[in-house]
């Protein structure tokens, strides 16, 4: 709750810990179950927490999550089972191009936020300052430009394929 | 296969609950959400008195058979609230000039229930050489009574660290009904003064009186 006080805290570390709750959960009943997700749920499963986590991006529904109880039990809930779960299990069961594609999407989203945080004359959550807004954006630019670079920095140094468990994945789907 | 149709499911799903999350990807944040909904159907507003700054005791809803134009403001605001003034007194005079002059009024109600005693605002709408016949400035007994307001208009204040307070700055015009009808941005008084003209001649046409 403290975390929700703040529009920086509540985008950078309340939603990101949710979702982390949620990997956290989902690589231990991976690892308790062997769970074997194959490419034909995995994709499905990533674009179930890429719908999910477009939901939360809108500054509409953040302030609901602090307006209504309902929408506030949502966000607790649906970070954790429909973005954090699906990441931990689906994650490695998808291709490289598949991954990469995602990253850049997370890129780019993260990107067009951030601007659109700097530059926007009006408030967007009407919860929050409009200073705090354009900190968030300010954040969300480094922040981007730490993951742009991070995996700008994998293109010289993991020059082995792609793993061969997505390749045997890939196979099977086929059939 | 299992592919494809796991992935339309998614797809459909997921964008379905986008779009009734973005009212038709019309609206994404709380304050175009509030002014669409208010478009499309007109709300009721709460039975609450309200106290001018004369003195007097009134409701909104005594204001029914006029337009009524009104705003949120705190007297000590230094940022956008004179902005808003502004665009009121532009509105005031340009309404002032129009054939049918009586049927509109300006209503300025304080969220700031703490400071703005009936002595500051008297001194605050007399500073702006506000005429109470056309512009009144007025508060809310108290606090609970200010949220219901408040909530009723969909206006979200927040006080800031420098004593100031952020909230969503808007003209929302009153229907004859006393019902809230629909939300400006307050420098759009080109936009307020063009829909003015449309409502007058289309009373004119069904020949009824404004």
């Amino acid at each position: 709750m403290v975390l929700q006080q703040n529009m920086l805290s509540h985008m950078l570390l309340q939603i990101p810990l949710l979702i982390l709750i949620g990997i956290i959960i989902g690589l231990s009943l991976n690892t308790r179950y062997h769970i074997k997700v194959t490419y034909s749920y995995a994709l499905p499963g990533l674009l179930i927490a890429s719908f999910s986590l477009l939901f939360w991006m809108l500054p509409r529904s953040l302030d609901a999550s602090l307006s209504y109880p309902s929408y506030a039990v949502a966000k607790f809930t649906t970070l954790p089972l429909l973005i954090g779960i699906p990441l931990a299990l689906c994650w490695h069961a998808i291709t490289a191009i598949t991954k990469g594609f995602f990253i850049t999407q997370i890129i780019s989203m993260l990107m067009v936020l951030a601007w659109l945080y700097i530059e926007s004359p009006i408030r967007l959550c009407n919860y929050y300052l409009i200073n705090e807004q354009q900190q968030l954006g300010y954040a969300l630019l480094f922040l981007t430009l730490f993951i742009s670079i991070y995996y700008s920095s994998k293109l010289f140094y993991c020059t082995h394929p792609s793993s061969r468990e997505n390749t045997t994945d890939e196979r099977q789907d086929v059939s | 296969m299992t592919l494809i149709i796991n992935l339309l499911f998614v797809i459909i799903v997921g964008s379905t609950s986008l779009y009734f999350a973005s009212s038709g990807f019309q609206a994404f944040t709380t304050e175009s959400e509030r002014r669409l909904r208010i478009e499309e159907k007109p709300t009721s507003l709460p039975t609450v008195e309200l106290i001018s700054s004369d003195g007097k005791v009134f409701k909104l809803q005594d204001y029914a058979g006029k337009y009524v134009f009104v705003d949120f403001i705190f007297s000590n605001c230094r940022e956008i609230c004179p902005a808003i003034t502004q665009s009121f007194i532009r509105l005031n005079q340009a309404l002032d000039q129009e054939r049918n002059n009586r049927h509109y009024a300006l209503l300025s109600i304080t969220f700031d229930s703490e400071y703005d005693s009936i002595s500051i605002l008297q001194r605050h709408a007399t500073a702006l050489g506000a005429d109470p016949e056309k512009w009144v400035f007025a508060r809310v007994h108290d606090e609970t009574e200010l949220q219901l307001v408040l909530d009723a208009f969909g206006i979200i204040v927040i006080p800031r660290p420098d004593g100031q307070f952020e909230h969503n700055a808007a003209i929302h015009l009153l229907n004859k009904e006393s019902q809230l009808a629909k939300i400006y941005d307050f420098e759009d008084t080109d936009m307020i003064l063009q829909d003015w003209k449309k409502l007058l001649s289309t009373s004119l046409e069904s020949n009824k009186p404004i």
